[in-house]
Formats: structure tokens, C-alpha cells, sequence
């Protein structure tokens, strides 16, 4: 039934919350019948499975069961029911073990001393994970080469900037080799380039070692660059599971046609059907055409009748518009199954 | 053994913080001091007036009090995190060491150095070499008997603030457990009547955390030195047994998560 | 106005009484987790040092200790530590307003920002004193038993114990006004209140310190702040009163003094610096 070829498989996993009791009124809780109100369900019977060396991406608003299914995974909270195998061991059953050979880094979240160097924190790693002086030294040279720390690693990391504490993070989680990194929002609060330089040693990172790598994000860069496979959780549940392609074309029906005028148009009274106007300027219209493959030569025919047209772009939603579009589906989930054969 | 080196580490690193900021942590450690010093200044004046009561004078005070502060000071010098599991249990903040392969509870133990704790251990070996003028054998006997006391009060803590995997919030409860325990463990056993001393040698154990060894540095007695090291031994594997069974329960802030 | 508009309004009225309400309500709970911890403490060290003087009683063979029976100790000690647990630690709230700027800001409000701060602490300090006394009194009750206070030397108490307060906002002010000269007033208002507990008689009243150390501590205004106050509620006498009462004045009159002159330079060097 679980595989352990796979680096994640999970199934049916659940995870309710006991609802905390009045605020301030702890010790009633210890009374026997306390205050406690209807737990709380934050996982439904959820189910997927990640292959050694994919990148997943799992996304969805707050409140969706993220952190709590990266939770699980890592051995943290223990499930209300269900299964899971990270790497062939049960995660909370066997956490200790498991730990040496998964990473996680949580982009809010400092394991690195920040009143100390970062070789610092290594060496205290290096005790954490037992790894052998000689393998630790290299490694860390390593990952210094790599992640251009050289410069780094002697000063105390409260004057290290976001971007190169974070480059330092990564470091850190990496230094024991770990087959499967999880990175709950990796860049969050990082500048362009930090982001940028993130998301490119996170794809190297897969792409040399074959490490495996799930990641949570709100920011849709992360989940495109870096990510070839995305799941969608909504209220609890798996409501997407599929390639970052198709995710597209199943959110946000319809592409986007972009006109340039060589000179200014006057706005136009009436649409093609099946269009809309998303955006007017006296040369630059942009139109979206609603249904996901419905013919856009018609919508072309008639902006070529509207005025002189220089330039014409026809292309998909951005993937922030995506990821509004699922964020928004608050009513509930609308499974959609079979994204993956 | 490899997990000693890995705590020696850590004793290191919490160190290495201390010493960067020098002038705070020297400032902390004396007023740990000063306090300590007005207590044993109040003993004094009390037997300058009392000369004995119920067979105590001031030399065996000023064994409490060495004794007393010595194993305080080393377990919140040494393993002040403790003291914070209530808060990180509460707070969602236990995650980090969930996921590295050591025992968790060890980690956290060590995870924080108390510079006061530091100042408590100074004082407390200062007040015993130069006030209570030991004998060698008195000495070694010190030295073991603040070691296992130091570790039954680390126990006392990790299983006083593992009552928030239960009650949500319990580092008052945690705070309140272990001011009673220092407030017993620095006044003489005899002052207290049997059924006190009966909770004092069990839910606050301030009976071996201080009673037992002050005794035992005095008149040494094999078969309560035996007793001591198995109440230690048997505390440290008891609240470890506690927090693991709490860890099941740990929601790791998603509660707080989830109201927002 | 339509009704419909004015149902709103009471909805919405209605509404931001409620939050009020609720985020009173969890400070309150916040408040409450901290008056249990006083509670805690204040009951273990009563019941420690109850055990402590029913033993020097025992092992004295008498009945009257610096004039106190050990009913009357168990409850002198009940009102020290009472006084001593109110304690407001304005110094820090001071402190921090100097080093926040926020002081600079109060000034430009009307009324004394020295003024406004002590009218906050006397209003905590007196909830936190009856709290405090009340729960010890309970304590000290179940401990020792009731304990017969003369109404006249109640009033003399009461008169003392608002000098002390007085005087002691003026000591802790000054510990905080600090702040414009040194880094760390923190372990200044530490080593106060450390040196109170000895110097104040707050678990042995002055009258049992050995000869010489009576004379230093008598010469010094801890002891009129909390020894006397005490001492005048259980064993009340004349010229007790007096000479405490004298000695709360003659400290509040140098510590005022000082803390004015302190308050003044320190504002002339907040201008300097610019604020």
C-alpha cells in the first residue's frame, strides 16, 4: 500500500484541534470537562504522494492545512488518522531518524544564533547531526562556494542582511546533506535579488543532488520558477494536484490579448462576444477573452477594425492572478481530480 | 557520549553570547549576587540575635544557603532554557527542535543560559569556601551533592512546564512551582511540621533538592547518598517521560493559528 | 436622522462596546494570571517565615519578641511583605520614557509629567496594596489567628503608610531619572528594593537587629517606610509614631528635593540634546 519509493506518500491523513477555552482561564482546562468547545477539523482525509527529486509547490490561502501538512510530514504535530511515509519512515513515529535525512527551513524562522558568526551555528549543527569533523569541512566549503559565503561566516549574524542571513539558512539546513528539503515560505520578506538568488540555489540544489523539494509559498515566482508540480489546498483538502501548467487553465479561464495602436483610439462602445476590457489606454487596449479555448480570431478581427495596430500580444493570465483566483474560492473546495495521471 | 559533546557545545555557544555582551551579562551576575548576599546578611543578623534554633546556627545556614544557590545557579547557568518550555509550548515555538535528531527536551534544556544563574553558583561557592571553612571531605561532598541537586530541579522544571501540553498556558503554574521550591530549599528542614515535610520530599522536592544534601555534606550516609542519586536519576527519566507524552498532544501554535 | 440609520448606529455603537469590553476583559485575564502568581508567593513566603518564627518563639521560651507576641510577628510580617509586594516599579516606565523620547512628548501635554505619573502609581499601588494585604490577611488568619489592631493605631498606620508610599514614588522616580545620565537604572531599582528587604525589617523587625546595624538602619529611610508602618499597626506607642512619622518627613523632604533638582537638570540636558 505505502511505497517506500516514493519521498512523500500520504493517505487519508486527518488532523483536528481541540479549540482552546476561555482566554486567560488556562488552568480550567485542567479540570476534567474543562471548557473546551467542538475541536477544530484543519485536515480532511487528505492524499498524495511526491516522487524522489520532484519540486512541489503546495499552496492555498491561510487556514488551508499548509503548515499543518508540512507539520505532520515533519514529524512535529501527530495526525488525528491516516498515513503517512516521508522517505519510507512514518514521520511522528520515528521523527529522530527521520530528522538526519530531511531539512526544513521556515523563511520566518532563524535557526542560525544571531548574536554569534554562522560558523558557529554550523559547528553546532555539525554536533546535532554527528557528522564527522572532516565531512562537516567540506561540506561547509561547499555550501560557502555555492552560496558565495565566504565573506559571511565570520560576522556575528545580527549585522548580516536579510538576504545574506538567509543565504546562511540555507546553509545551515543543508549542511547534513538532508535527500528531502521542505521550505515554508522561503523568500518571504526578502528583496528581489534575495528572492531571485533563493529560488536559483533551491533548483540547483534539485538539480545536482536530486533533492527532493516541497515548498510553501504565497508568492507566485517561487512556485514557477522553482516548482514543477503544484497542489492547491483549500478548507482542508487537496482541491488540485497537477502541473504547474495546467494549474492555469484551470483557474482562470480565458488569455489575455494586448493591442498597440500606432495612433490613439477613441473607446470603444461595444465588444466582441465572450470579451471584456480589463484595461484602456488611448494606444494600448487589453482585452480577456472568458472561456479557456474559445477562438480568439474574432476578438483579433475586430481590434484590427478598431484602429492601426502595431504590435498584438495574446497570452496567459499571470500566475499572481492564479493564485488570487484560488485564494478567492472561499465558498469551498471544488475538487477537481485529475490533474495527475 | 556523543550527546555530551553536543550539550558541552551548546554550554559553549550560550557562553560565546554572554561574553559578547559583557558589561550586561557582568551586571546581571553581580546583582545575582548582591541578592544572595542580603539573605545570608539577614541569616546573620538573625543568629547574631538567635544564636540556635531548633539546633541551627549560622553554619548550617550558611549551608543551606551555599548548597541552595550552588544547584540553582547551575541549573538555570547550565540548562536555563527549562524554564521557558511553558512559554514555547504555548507559543507553537518547539518546532525548531522537533525537527533536528536530538531529543528535543535536551536541546531546549540547554538551549538558554541564565547569566543570574551564573552570579547564584559564584556566590554559592564564594559562601562555602569562605563562610562554612569546609573540611576536604566536606568539599567533595559539595561537589557531587550540588550536581545532583542541580539535576533533580532541572526535572522539577522540564516537568512543571510540560503542563502546558495540557493547560494551554502554564508558565505561571511553572513559575509559581518553582518559587516554592527555591523559597523551601533556603530555609532549615526542621522549621517544618510532618504532613509540610511530606509534600516537601514529593510534589515540591525541596527535601532532596536541599534538605538531603546539606545533611549529607555534614554527616555523610551512604544509604541516603544511594536515595538521592536514584530520586535524580529517577526525576530526570520522569520528566523526560512527562514531556514526550505532552508532545503528542503539541499543537505546535496552530490553535493560535487558526483563531486569527 | 432615519431609524433605519439610528439602528445602525446603536449596532455599531453597540459593537465598539463589546470589543472594549472583550479586550478589557483579556487584559483583566492577563491581570488575573499575575495576581494569582503575587498570591502564590506572598502565601509560601508567609507560611515559610510563620514556620520560622513559631520555631524562634519555641526555641526562646518566650511569649514577646521586640515587643511582638507570634500572632503579632506572624501579622508584622503579613503588612512588611504587603508593602513590599505593591510596589510599583515606576522606574522603568520613567526610564523608558526618557530613552523612548516619550517624556519630550508629555511634556507638551498640560499638567506635570511627574504629576500624571504619580497619580498612576498611587492608583496601582493602592489596588495592588489591598490586594495584597487582604490576601495576606487571610493567610496570616488561617496561620496565626485574628489579631486585635487598636483603631487608633490603625489610623496612625494608615497615616504612615500614605507618607511612605509618597516617599517611596519619590525614591523609585528618582531611580528611573536616572535614565539621563546612566545606561542602566534596571539593577539600581534592583539593588533597592534588595536592600530594602534587610534595611526595611522585612522579615525581622528592627527592634531584634543586633545594636549597631539597628543605628544604621534607623538612620536610613527604609525602616520608617515599612518597619514603621507595621510596627505602628501592632504595637502601637506615642512617640513611635512621631519620631516614624518625623523621619518619613525629613527623607521625603531631601529625597523630594533631590528628585526635583535631578528632574530639572535632567530636562535641561533632554533640551541640550535636543530631546
Amino acid at each position: 500500500m505505502q511505497d517506500a519509493g516514493a519521498a512523500i506518500s500520504v493517505r487519508d491523513l486527518t488532523r483536528s484541534f481541540d479549540r482552546p477555552g476561555v482566554p486567560g482561564a488556562g488552568w480550567r482546562r485542567l479540570l476534567p470537562g474543562g471548557t473546551r468547545g467542538a475541536p477544530t477539523v484543519a485536515l480532511h482525509p487528505v492524499s498524495f504522494r511526491v516522487e524522489r527529486g520532484e519540486r512541489v509547490a503546495l499552496i492555498g490561502p491561510n487556514g488551508a492545512g499548509k503548515s499543518t501538512t508540512i507539520k505532520l510530514l515533519t514529524g512535529i504535530l501527530h495526525p488525528s488518522g491516516g498515513d503517512a511515509r516521508v522517505l519510507g519512515r512514518v514521520p511522528w513515529r520515528e521523527r529522530t531518524d527521520l530528522a538526519y535525512d530531511i531539512a526544513t527551513v521556515f523563511g520566518q524562522k532563524s535557526q542560525l544564533w544571531y548574536h554569534l558568526p554562522a560558523r558557529s551555528t554550523f559547528e553546532l549543527l555539525r554536533h546535532v547531526y554527528d557528522l564527522d569533523a572532516g565531512v562537516a569541512r567540506r561540506r561547509v566549503g561547499e555550501l560557502t562556494e555555492r552560496l558565495g559565503l565566504r565573506d559571511l561566516l565570520d560576522r556575528p549574524v545580527r549585522t548580516l542582511s536579510l538576504g545574506e542571513r538567509m543565504r546562511c539558512e540555507l546553509a545551515a539546513a543543508l549542511i547534513h546533506s538532508p535527500r528531502l528539503v521542505f521550505l515554508d515560505e522561503p523568500t518571504i520578506g526578502l528583496d528581489v535579488e534575495a528572492r531571485q538568488a533563493v529560488r536559483a540555489h533551491v533548483r540547483e540544489l534539485n538539480a545536482r543532488q536530486g533533492t527532493t523539494i516541497f515548498l510553501t509559498s504565497h508568492d507566485a515566482a517561487d512556485i514557477e520558477q522553482v516548482c514543477e508540480r503544484v497542489i492547491v489546498m483549500q478548507a482542508g483538502r487537496v482541491a488540485f494536484d497537477g502541473p504547474v501548467s495546467t494549474l492555469r487553465s484551470r483557474y482562470v479561464r480565458g488569455r489575455q490579448i494586448e493591442a498597440h495602436f500606432l495612433v490613439p483610439v477613441d473607446r470603444p462602445v461595444d465588444l466582441p462576444p465572450g470579451a471584456s476590457l480589463v484595461d484602456v489606454e488611448p494606444q494600448r487596449w487589453r482585452l480577456e477573452v472568458h472561456e479557456a479555448g474559445a477562438p480568439v480570431g474574432p476578438v483579433v478581427a475586430w481590434l484590427m477594425a478598431c484602429g492601426p495596430v502595431v504590435d498584438l500580444t495574446v497570452s496567459d493570465p499571470p500566475m499572481e492572478d492564479v493564485i488570487a483566483a484560488i485564494y478567492r474560492e472561499t465558498a469551498g473546495p471544488r475538487v477537481i481530480p485529475g490533474g495527475r495521471p | 557520549m556523543a550527546t555530551l559533546r553536543f550539550l558541552a557545545h551548546y554550554v559553549r555557544a550560550n557562553l560565546e553570547v554572554a561574553l559578547a555582551y559583557r558589561a550586561a551579562f557582568a551586571a546581571k551576575v553581580f546583582a545575582m549576587v548582591v541578592n544572595d548576599g542580603i539573605w545570608v546578611a539577614f541569616w546573620w543578623l538573625f543568629f547574631e540575635r538567635f544564636p540556635s534554633v531548633e539546633g541551627y546556627g549560622f553554619r548550617q545556614i550558611v549551608l543551606v544557603w551555599a548548597i541552595g544557590t550552588t544547584a540553582f545557579g547551575l541549573s538555570s547557568g547550565i540548562a536555563g532554557g527549562a524554564s521557558t518550555i511553558a512559554a514555547k509550548i504555548a507559543s507553537g515555538d518547539l518546532d525548531f527542535y522537533l525537527v533536528l535528531p536530538k531529543p528535543p527536551v535536551l536541546h531546549l534544556v540547554v538551549s538558554r543560559m541564565d547569566p543570574g544563574g551564573i552570579g547564584d553558583a559564584l556566590f554559592g561557592i564564594a559562601t562555602f569556601a569562605f563562610l562554612a571553612r569546609p573540611s576536604a571531605r566536606e568539599a567533595v561532598a559539595f561537589a557531587i551533592l550540588v550536581v545532583i541537586a542541580a539535576s533533580i530541579i532541572v526535572a522539577y522544571a522540564v516537568a512543571t512546564n510540560s503542563i502546558a501540553f495540557w493547560a494551554g498556558r502554564a508558565d505561571t503554574i511553572a513559575e509559581q512551582a518553582m518559587f516554592g521550591l527555591i523559597t523551601f530549599s533556603t530555609y532549615p528542614e526542621r522549621l517544618f511540621s510532618t504532613p509540610v515535610k511530606a509534600v516537601l520530599y514529593t510534589v515540591v522536592p525541596a527535601g532532596f533538592v536541599s534538605f538531603v544534601p546539606v545533611a549529607l555534606v555534614q554527616e555523610w550516609d551512604w544509604g541516603w547518598a544511594a536515595v538521592l542519586v536514584g530520586v535524580a536519576g529517577g526525576s530526570l527519566l520522569g520528566s523526560k517521560a512527562i514531556f514526550d507524552a505532552g508532545l503528542r498532544r503539541y499543537a505546535s501554535g496552530s490553535i493560535l493559528a487558526m483563531r486569527g | 436622522m432615519t431609524p433605519r440609520r439610528r439602528r445602525g448606529m446603536l449596532a455599531h455603537r453597540a459593537r465598539v462596546i463589546g470589543a472594549h469590553a472583550i479586550v478589557t476583559l483579556r487584559d483583566q485575564g492577563a491581570y488575573l494570571g499575575e495576581l494569582a502568581l503575587g498570591g502564590a508567593i506572598l502565601f509560601v513566603f508567609l507560611f515559610v517565615l510563620s514556620c520560622l518564627w513559631t520555631a524562634t518563639f519555641r526555641a526562646q521560651e518566650s511569649s514577646l519578641l521586640g515587643g511582638l507576641t507570634l500572632v503579632q510577628m506572624t501579622w508584622y510580617v503579613t503588612f512588611t511583605e504587603a508593602l513590599v509586594m505593591s510596589r510599583v516599579n515606576v522606574a522603568r516606565r520613567i526610564d523608558e520614557d526618557i530613552r523612548t523620547g516619550n517624556l519630550a512628548h508629555a511634556l507638551l501635554r498640560p499638567g506635570g509629567y511627574l504629576t500624571a505619573r504619580f497619580g498612576a502609581y498611587l492608583a496601582e499601588r493602592l489596588v495592588r496594596f489591598a490586594f495584597s494585604l487582604g490576601f495576606g490577611s487571610v493567610v496570616a488568619l488561617a496561620l496565626a489567628g485574628p489579631v486585635v489592631i487598636d483603631p487608633v493605631a490603625a489610623l496612625g498606620a494608615i497615616v504612615a503608610t500614605g507618607l511612605a508610599f509618597v516617599l517611596e514614588f519619590a525614591i523609585i522616580a528618582g531611580i528611573g531619572l536616572g535614565a539621563f545620565w546612566t545606561e542602566d537604572t534596571s539593577s539600581i531599582y534592583f539593588l533597592y528594593t534588595r536592600v530594602s528587604l534587610l534595611l526595611g525589617g522585612v522579615l525581622i523587625p528592627i527592634e531584634l537587629f543586633p545594636e549597631g546595624a539597628a543605628i544604621v538602619a534607623r538612620a536610613l529611610p527604609f525602616a520608617p517606610m515599612i518597619h514603621g508602618p507595621a510596627r505602628l499597626a501592632l504595637a502601637p506607642d506615642g512617640t513611635g509614631f512621631l519620631s516614624v512619622i518625623a523621619s518619613l518627613v525629613v527623607s521625603l523632604t531631601v529625597v523630594g528635593t533631590m528628585m526635583a533638582v535631578g528632574y530639572r537638570s535632567g530636562l535641561e540636558r533632554l533640551t541640550v540634546q535636543g530631546g
